[in-house]
């Protein structure tokens, strides 16, 4: 037996060539540079075939912060001004009915273990976007242009809804109830347990949305998956990918909707029984795929998650598969394009903004961490005509990244304040944002 | 002079390695050579069972110890790469047996394959196993299989020109 070194090499070789595809993005149309991303703006979004790639593309973005005058960009017509800064990651923006501006200061609760070797270098990946600092989990007041801390001692808070003088706040494991009077600029009630949510361990999706409906007799809760794609089993998404409906006087709940892989910014559609969330879709399908999305919420609704996206387009890295959950699977409203990671949501339904804004949704846009070109990092417009979205999504406050594609902040929660100006919380620029139609 | 001195370098290697007998020096290589060269055989051949109990039922167990064990097996494979090379520098003056470089190019083969495997191992869910990951996982443990042999047919091949 004899092993020629010649006829091992050329093995060899065809080994690489059999294995080079892996590495290539494989469908022309997944290049991002050349990719049209308004194409996956809208209701019936182009949706190329899933992508295999041998080491998933990663862009982070250096975190910067802004420099001292630097100021996010908004159309003309518009100002923007800090209404605070030296946050400890503001979240989520609430606005009380006497114009005091509460701001959710929090952080991932970090209950997630290594159980592969992956886990070492995703975590070392988001350490360098400025995820993994240590949370404050707190809300902190504005109250006539002075920032103070409101409530303290929170668990990875990320919700807040006030109904009547219960203020309830959603802890990444339990929805919380507390006494507010109007004036009030502290809390110091421990607080009651309204119910327990899925919390830890895990907890990959941590954020828990939260609103009420019109007459406050039922709060709805976005509670998201504890995986991308089930890599920690089926059984560590029991009530999860959900939106919960929890009976404020039992704190009894069911599943409202499901198959809902992350979702935020719950809101109901200003004037009607309508709730929306925007969701964030799964990762390492390539760079265009999925597309995170808007949709009203219908009850008893499935919209896919693990097993499909976009109705029902099979995600192969699913198995065993559920083609009876799939064949109930309905598509979204309205494809935000891929991996924008939209975190806030907020309907303009003041007259302060022009015409077109009238009724349009604001879309806090986290930003991309999973392909070769930024998408996101922007709070995006989307014009409403007879309560459905229309139109593409149109950059409306920008520049989060400067031109060197360092991150000067991320935009999260919105809210809309009395006046009918529009509040960001950013969590890396540590600021809460106001923008205001330029009345001059 | 200068030749004679040349002669023994080449037979005896250096001062610190002339104290021990030339056989007992070339058993100890050969044993640590073979303990350092089992962990990646051990490593790739229980990411197999594991993909293969993976594939037959897909709990996401298995495809993390397939990860893990992927994941030493492709550290110490390189371990071994890199002794070997190092043994090859440091030998090349005096070595007597021909180098077996069907050897070595199985070994980087099969480190190249066992890199893409853990790579398509990094994914998540059924098609991180199914069909590329096991298949990888299928042909680095063949071709570490093969470089064992190649090493054991080139040994013997050595010691029989050597007793000739």
């Amino acid at each position: 037996m004899k092993f020629s070194p010649i006829k091992t090499g050329s093995i060899a070789l065809s080994f690489f060539a059999m294995l080079a595809p892996l590495a290539l993005p494989v469908h022309a149309d997944d290049k991002t540079s050349s990719f049209d991303r308004t194409t996956q703006m809208g209701p019936d979004p182009f949706l190329p075939e899933p992508n295999s790639y041998l080491i998933p593309p990663m862009k982070v973005a250096k975190p910067v912060g802004w420099k001292n005058g630097e100021v996010p960009t908004v159309p003309a017509g518009f100002k923007i001004e800090a209404i605070a800064s030296g946050l400890s990651h503001p979240r989520q923006p609430y606005v009380l009915p006497n114009g005091d501006v509460l701001v959710v200061e929090s952080n991932s609760p970090g209950l997630e273990t290594v159980k592969r070797p992956k886990t070492i270098v995703m975590g070392l990946v988001m350490a360098s976007a400025g995820a993994a600092e240590k949370p404050q989990n707190r809300i902190s007041i504005i109250h006539d242009g002075k920032t103070s801390v409101f409530l303290d001692g929170l668990y990875s808070p990320f919700g807040v809804v006030l109904v009547g003088s219960d203020l309830y706040v959603a802890n990444t494991d339990a929805i919380m109830r507390y006494t507010y009077k109007d004036g009030d600029i502290k809390i110091t009630d421990p607080g009651t347990k309204l119910t327990d949510l899925p919390g830890g361990p895990i907890d990959h999706h941590w954020t828990k949305s939260l609103t009420a409906n019109a007459d406050g007799s039922k709060l709805y809760v976005g509670v998201g998956s504890n995986s991308n794609i089930l890599e920690n089993g089926i059984g560590a998404e029991l009530d999860r990918a959900q939106i919960w409906e929890v009976d404020r006087a039992s704190g009894a709940h069911r599943t409202f909707a499901s198959g809902l892989r992350n979702p935020n910014g719950l809101t109901f559609y200003p004037g009607t029984q309508t709730l929306w969330a925007v969701i964030n879709e799964r990762d390492e399908l390539g760079p265009n795929l999925v597309p995170d999305y808007m949709t009203s919420v219908k009850d008893g609704a499935f919209y896919g998650w693990p097993y499909s996206y976009y109705g029902q387009h099979l995600d192969p890295r699913v198995k065993p598969q559920n083609p009876e959950l799939v064949a109930k699977a309905i598509p979204p409203d309205y494809a935000l394009s891929s991996h924008v990671a939209p975190l806030g949501l907020a309907f303009n339904s003041g007259a302060s903004f022009p015409e077109k804004y009238k009724g349009g949704a604001f879309i806090g846009e986290h930003g991309s961490w999973d392909r070769d070109e930024f998408n996101g990092y922007q709070v995006g417009f989307v014009a409403f005509a007879d309560g459905k979205p229309v139109g593409k999504v149109e950059p409306f406050v920008t520049a989060f990244l400067n031109d060197k594609e360092e991150a000067r902040g991320r935009p999260v929660g919105l809210a809309f304040d009395k006046q009918g100006a529009l509040i960001v919380a950013d969590d890396l620029g540590n600021t809460v944002w106001r923008v205001s139609a330029d009345k001059q | 002079m200068a030749q004679i001195a040349d002669t023994d370098y080449s037979r005896t290697g250096t001062r610190a390695e002339r104290a021990i007998p030339d056989t007992y020096q070339s058993g100890i290589s050969l044993y640590l050579f073979s303990v350092l060269f089992s962990v990646p055989l051990v490593c790739f051949a229980g990411a197999l069972f594991s993909d293969l109990a993976f594939v037959k039922d897909p709990d996401f167990q298995w495809s993390n110890f397939s990860s893990w064990l992927l994941a030493f097996g492709i550290f110490f494979l390189g371990v071994v790469i890199a002794a070997n090379l190092l043994r090859y520098l440091m030998t090349m003056r005096r070595r007597r047996e021909p180098v077996s470089w069907a050897f070595g190019i199985a070994l980087v083969a099969a480190f190249v394959t066992g890199l893409f495997d853990n790579f398509i191992h990094s994914h998540d869910g059924w098609t991180s196993v199914w069909p590329v990951g096991l298949t990888l996982t299928v042909v680095t443990l063949a071709l570490l299989v093969i470089a064992l042999i190649v090493k054991i047919i080139s040994l013997t091949h050595s010691y029989l020109v050597d007793a000739s």
